[in-house]
């Protein structure tokens, strides 16, 4: 139990960092500063814990991890937790095509929605500009005398999804 | 705790990804073998850990790689960055903005999101005009939208 509540525990303090910071100013390269956060939160909980916190969280009543792995099972349930709160951010950062269109629909009212003025709506300056625009930021393209290219980054980011695709069977997706 | 013992959500994941490629390879539906290898996987998890003090955390850091493995699929199903990479990736020499669109472009994009959420029900198509069918996906883009005011400050990335 020491575990879970200095793992998530670690994570919520992580949290509410980056909610304070983010009142401050939304840093331009989200995911790298979140990422930060998260991480150095989880090694100055531990830290604090080697160093002997764990005697301190004990006299407060709290159970405090003692063997490597106990410490191991506590890093898994933050790194769990970040990783989970990471790709559902990334989710926030960017708009989901599909949730836009059911908003519009249902804003809409009654009468419901024409296909056309969805396709106004959904133009490529909206849905496609911006998400190649962050292939540049990401470092996953650079652009080369008007052209776009991989980085090696973005080369292992491809081959990675695309193989996993292969191995399901699975086509080209988007 | 041992090491071994304390990598129980890890190897949980692994009987997850194992069971649920070997389900989909087999022909199960998508979503149908990311359910059924989460359940697969969490097998061990409960078993190894019982009724443990543990189990608590096993069981909360299993579930969420399984979130994430599920998000890591749904990735490569649907994102428009991981499907631009690979056209990127596919045209060795590089593509322009007009040649990346071409292959990619909004057209497509909204198509299949249209066919998608047709398919399974959550617009319906009548007289030359959509509706909300069932409201899942309106429930989570609503609860999507409130994530967003309450972390970023706003409802969507081109508001200012």
């Amino acid at each position: 139990m020491s575990t879970l509540v200095w793992g998530a525990g670690s994570f919520l303090a992580a949290f509410l960092l980056h909610m304070a910071v983010w009142r401050v100013r939304v840093p331009e390269r989200q995911t790298k500063v979140l990422l930060l956060i998260m991480f150095a939160v989880l090694a100055a909980a531990l830290a604090f814990l080697k160093a002997g916190g764990g005697r301190f969280a004990a006299e407060l009543g709290l159970p405090a991890p003692e063997t490597a792995g106990d410490f191991l099972h506590l890093a898994l349930i933050n790194i769990s937790l970040v990783l989970s709160y990471m790709i559902t951010y990334s989710a926030m950062e960017a708009d989901s095509p599909s949730l836009v269109i059911v908003m519009a629909v249902a804003g809409a009212g009654p009468d419901g929605m024409e296909e056309d003025a969805l396709r106004r709506y959904f133009n490529d300056d909206r849905m496609v500009k911006p998400r190649i625009r962050d292939l540049l930021l990401d470092k996953l393209a650079r652009k080369d005398g008007g052209l776009y290219r991989l980085t090696a980054k973005g080369r292992l980011f491809a081959a990675l999804f695309m193989s996993y695709r292969f191995l399901l069977g699975r086509g080209k997706g988007g | 705790m041992t090491v071994s013992r304390a990598l129980l959500p890890v190897w949980g994941l692994i009987a997850n990804v194992v069971l649920q490629v070997a389900a989909a390879r087999a022909g199960m539906p998508l979503l149908r073998s990311v359910f059924a290898g989460f359940a697969a996987g969490s097998v061990p998890v409960i078993w190894v850990s019982g009724l443990s003090p543990a189990l608590p955390g096993d069981m909360l850091a299993y579930g969420c790689f399984g979130y994430c493995y599920f998000h890591f699929l749904n990735l490569g199903e649907t994102a428009r960055r991981i499907r631009l990479v690979r056209e990127l990736f596919l045209s060795r020499g590089g593509l322009s903005e007009e040649g990346l669109l071409a292959r990619y472009g909004s057209a497509e994009i909204l198509s299949a999101r249209i066919k998608r959420l047709t398919d399974n029900g959550q617009l319906v198509f009548r007289g030359g005009r959509y509706f909300i069918g069932r409201p899942a996906v309106l429930v989570m883009a609503r609860i999507m939208t409130a994530m967003k005011l309450a972390v970023i400050g706003r409802k969507s990335e081109f508001d200012a």
